[in-house]
């Protein structure tokens, strides 16, 4: 038991400092200290202000996470996600500023349009794949390049509110906004996003359907092998299309903290890396939902740290090297846990079969 | 049994943990916290995206830099390529003790408003529309289409196809902007020539800034379509389109690229600049030193700042020299512009 817990946990471990020892390197050998780099990043990410900032943060790279995770279980690549919470967000932003209701029905209408509008995005792929056998990757892909293109038409054309170079849609008043869950009044903005009452909701019901009923069990026998999953009477091309379409619905609700908690409206500052930063937290995590969890704050902290890199006359690039390497890192570091594990228990085996014969030698002598 | 698996798991991380420690002791110069100097000069920020597009990043840092050596401040310099940390920056500087704060982007207009308490920092934005007021924000304004229209003037006059081009980075009112500019000047000379026009990525997709690819492949489809000059509003894409100036050019037929923010002459490979026409410029720089330098005298005053022909604040480039014949033409159409008797229509 305690060797399973220390292989799980040893994977982000080793992943995070195959991280650090890139991140170093790069410093190193652009001529800056990284330790001077590292203490400055601390000292600024453990400040109450950027702790808050970076939990806030983690909550949409956290449910990029479960999203991408829950088609995985599946054996799916979603790399759709990041067409599928634009194309929601537009459309969760629009129903928060527009629909006539008070916040109690406004906000849960609201992300329930955005989950539709992802879920419908994801729902291309699933039936091209079920019905027509193309790989769910290229078309993800495509329906990604469409969103772009389509947002863009409706933005232009039918959304826009504001006039020059805003190209935003309608703000969303505070009938329509997130609450904040709690100020903690720790300094400046210090205020705990309702999101991330939504991003636990998720991550329970993620275990509770993947690791807890028959559907997230008939969704593992059916993602390592079709065929006994289809002779036992799972219907396989039922789950691919409830896997994708889950995945498409909580991936609808990425964008929504920024467009209901953070710019009040649908506009160019979504910011666009959310997938692939969500993708390196669900890899991290090793796509438990408690793992996920650390992985997607480790993240933020990261990426919040990186700001003040500015005052030591780093580049603050110094974050998105560390975060592309984690992502690289992450799939390494497992398959080096696993090696060495694997390794341990050859080493342990042929000791134990040395010991024997030994045995068996005294047990001979004595006679 | 798990004892052993253990430490061989430990002893793993632990090497790359040493690994890491010994590269981050070793060497490297030591980040100074800030350069030295008067330790009670002002601090002045400034927030902004991020260098290398060739054109208005590149300009602002330049201003800033410039900035450092005349006048006696400490600079807090705050770059991010992140497209949501606005206010995070702002609060970032307000938090740094910054006597002023210097947002570059239309995206601080926003955040700036909502910062409501700000006694101890000035805050200036720089390229917000025309006719924004924020309240205890000095908002800094550029004339984008006016010299796009000279530019545009120059690209009919250099023109032997009568057909010229424009390509922006991104379809969005504030690019569009340069090809109205730009439209009307070439028609001013030539009223039938062809003008045709490409944005590199849709609203709301910024790669078109960033992608001198598809900025190449749209400059070689618009020169084997006729046209001999364009006008590249695209951010680092522009890259691409003055490779091609080069690349489209036969000895018989010179194709021409112009360029855009800062003087694209003065920055591209040698080979490229005998392509370059000219570059219609928006002097960010001047914007970045001048509020700096008001600042430090005390005059710097919350309110719109209009940055057009009459103040120099935007203008074109003469460098190569290949404007001298048309030079007496573009100089008449800008002081038309001054004097008001051209109105110069905008996309904003």
């Amino acid at each position: 038991m305690i060797r399973r817990i220390v292989l799980t946990l040893s994977g982000p471990v080793v992943s995070v400092l195959l991280a650090l020892l890139v991140t170093t390197l790069f410093l190193s050998l652009s001529g800056y200290s990284a330790a001077s780099a590292y203490e400055v990043m601390w000292n600024y990410g453990i400040e109450p202000a950027s702790l808050v900032s970076a939990l806030n943060n983690a909550v949409p790279l956290y449910i990029a996470g479960i999203a991408a995770a829950f088609a995985l279980r599946m054996g799916l690549f979603n790399i759709g996600i990041d067409g599928q919470y634009r194309v929601a967000a537009l459309a969760g932003a629009v129903a928060a500023a527009q629909l006539p209701f008070d916040l109690a029905v406004r906000l849960p209408l609201s992300l329930l349009v955005g989950s539709v509008a992802g879920a419908l995005w994801a729902l291309v792929p699933a039936l091209l794949k079920v019905y027509r056998g193309v790989n769910e990757v290229i078309t993800s892909i495509l329906m990604n390049a469409i969103a772009t293109t389509v947002v863009a038409i409706l933005l232009a054309n039918v959304f826009r509110a504001g006039g020059g170079q805003d190209t935003g849609t309608a703000i969303i008043d505070e009938n329509g906004a997130m609450p904040v869950l709690v100020d903690l009044g720790i300094g400046n903005r210090t205020a705990i996003t309702g999101f991330l009452v939504v991003a636990i909701v998720l991550g329970v019901l993620f275990y509770l359907i993947q690791y807890r009923t028959v559907f997230g069990f008939t969704l593992q026998v059916a993602a390592r092998s079709p065929d006994a999953a289809e002779s036992a009477g799972i219907k396989v091309k039922h789950r691919i299309i409830w896997a994708m379409l889950g995945s498409g619905a909580i991936a609808g609700l990425i964008g929504m903290p920024h467009v209901l908690g953070t710019a009040h409206r649908f506009d160019g500052t979504l910011p666009i890396d959310l997938m692939f930063t969500g993708l390196a937290a669900a890899l991290l995590g090793r796509m438990h939902p408690i793992g996920m969890a650390f992985g997607a704050f480790l993240l933020a902290f990261v990426e919040r740290s990186s700001q003040v890199l500015g005052l030591v006359q780093l580049p603050t690039e110094v974050g998105s090297v560390f975060m592309a390497v984690i992502l690289l890192s992450s799939a390494i570091g497992y398959w080096f846990t696993e090696k060495a594990d694997q390794r341990i228990a050859l080493w342990r085996a042929i000791r134990a079969r040395r010991r024997m014969p030994l045995a068996t030698d005294g047990a001979e002598a004595a006679r | 049994m798990s004892s052993s698996a253990t430490s061989r798991v430990i002893s793993v991380g632990g090497a790359v943990l040493a690994a890491t420690l010994v590269l981050s002791a070793c060497s490297g110069q030591t980040a100074a916290t800030q350069p030295s100097g008067d330790p009670d000069a002002p601090k002045i920020a400034m927030i902004y995206g991020t260098t290398g597009d060739f054109s208005f990043m590149d300009s602002a840092y330049k201003g800033f830099t410039e900035a450092q050596e005349k006048y006696d401040f400490t600079p807090l310099d705050f770059s991010s390529p992140n497209t949501d940390d606005f206010q995070d920056r702002i609060d970032l500087a307000m938090s740094e003790g910054a006597g002023l704060a210097i947002g570059i982007g239309f995206q601080y207009a926003t955040p700036m408003a909502e910062t409501t308490d700000h006694p101890d920092t000035a805050f200036v934005a720089v390229d917000i529309d025309k006719g924004t007021t924020i309240p205890d924000v000095t908002t800094i304004s550029f004339a984008a289409e006016q010299s796009s229209y000279l530019v545009g003037v120059a690209a009919a006059l250099a023109s032997t196809t009568g057909h010229v081009g424009f390509i922006g980075g991104v379809d969005q009112p504030s690019i569009q902007n340069f090809f109205v500019g730009f439209e009307a000047g070439a028609k001013s000379v030539n009223p039938d020539i062809v003008v045709d026009s490409t944005y590199l990525s849709p609203l709301g997709d910024f790669t078109g800034f960033s992608d001198p690819t598809k900025g190449k492949e749209a400059a070689t489809s618009m020169y084997a379509g006729g046209a001999d000059v364009i006008y590249a509003a695209a951010g680092g894409s522009g890259l691409g389109v003055y490779e091609q100036a080069l690349a489209s050019s036969t000895p018989d037929a010179k194709v021409w690229a112009i360029g855009v923010d800062g003087d694209v002459y003065q920055q591209v490979d040698e080979s490229i600049k005998p392509y370059i026409l000219t570059s219609a410029i928006k002097n960010v720089n001047v914007a970045v030193e001048d509020s700096i330098a008001a600042f430090l005298d005390g005059t710097l005053e919350p309110g719109e700042q209009l940055f057009d022909l009459s103040n120099d604040g935007v203008g074109y480039s003469t460098s190569g020299g290949f404007l001298d014949e048309f030079e007496a033409q573009i100089e008449e159409a800008r002081q038309a512009i001054i004097d008001g008797d051209i109105t110069v229509p905008s996309a904003l």
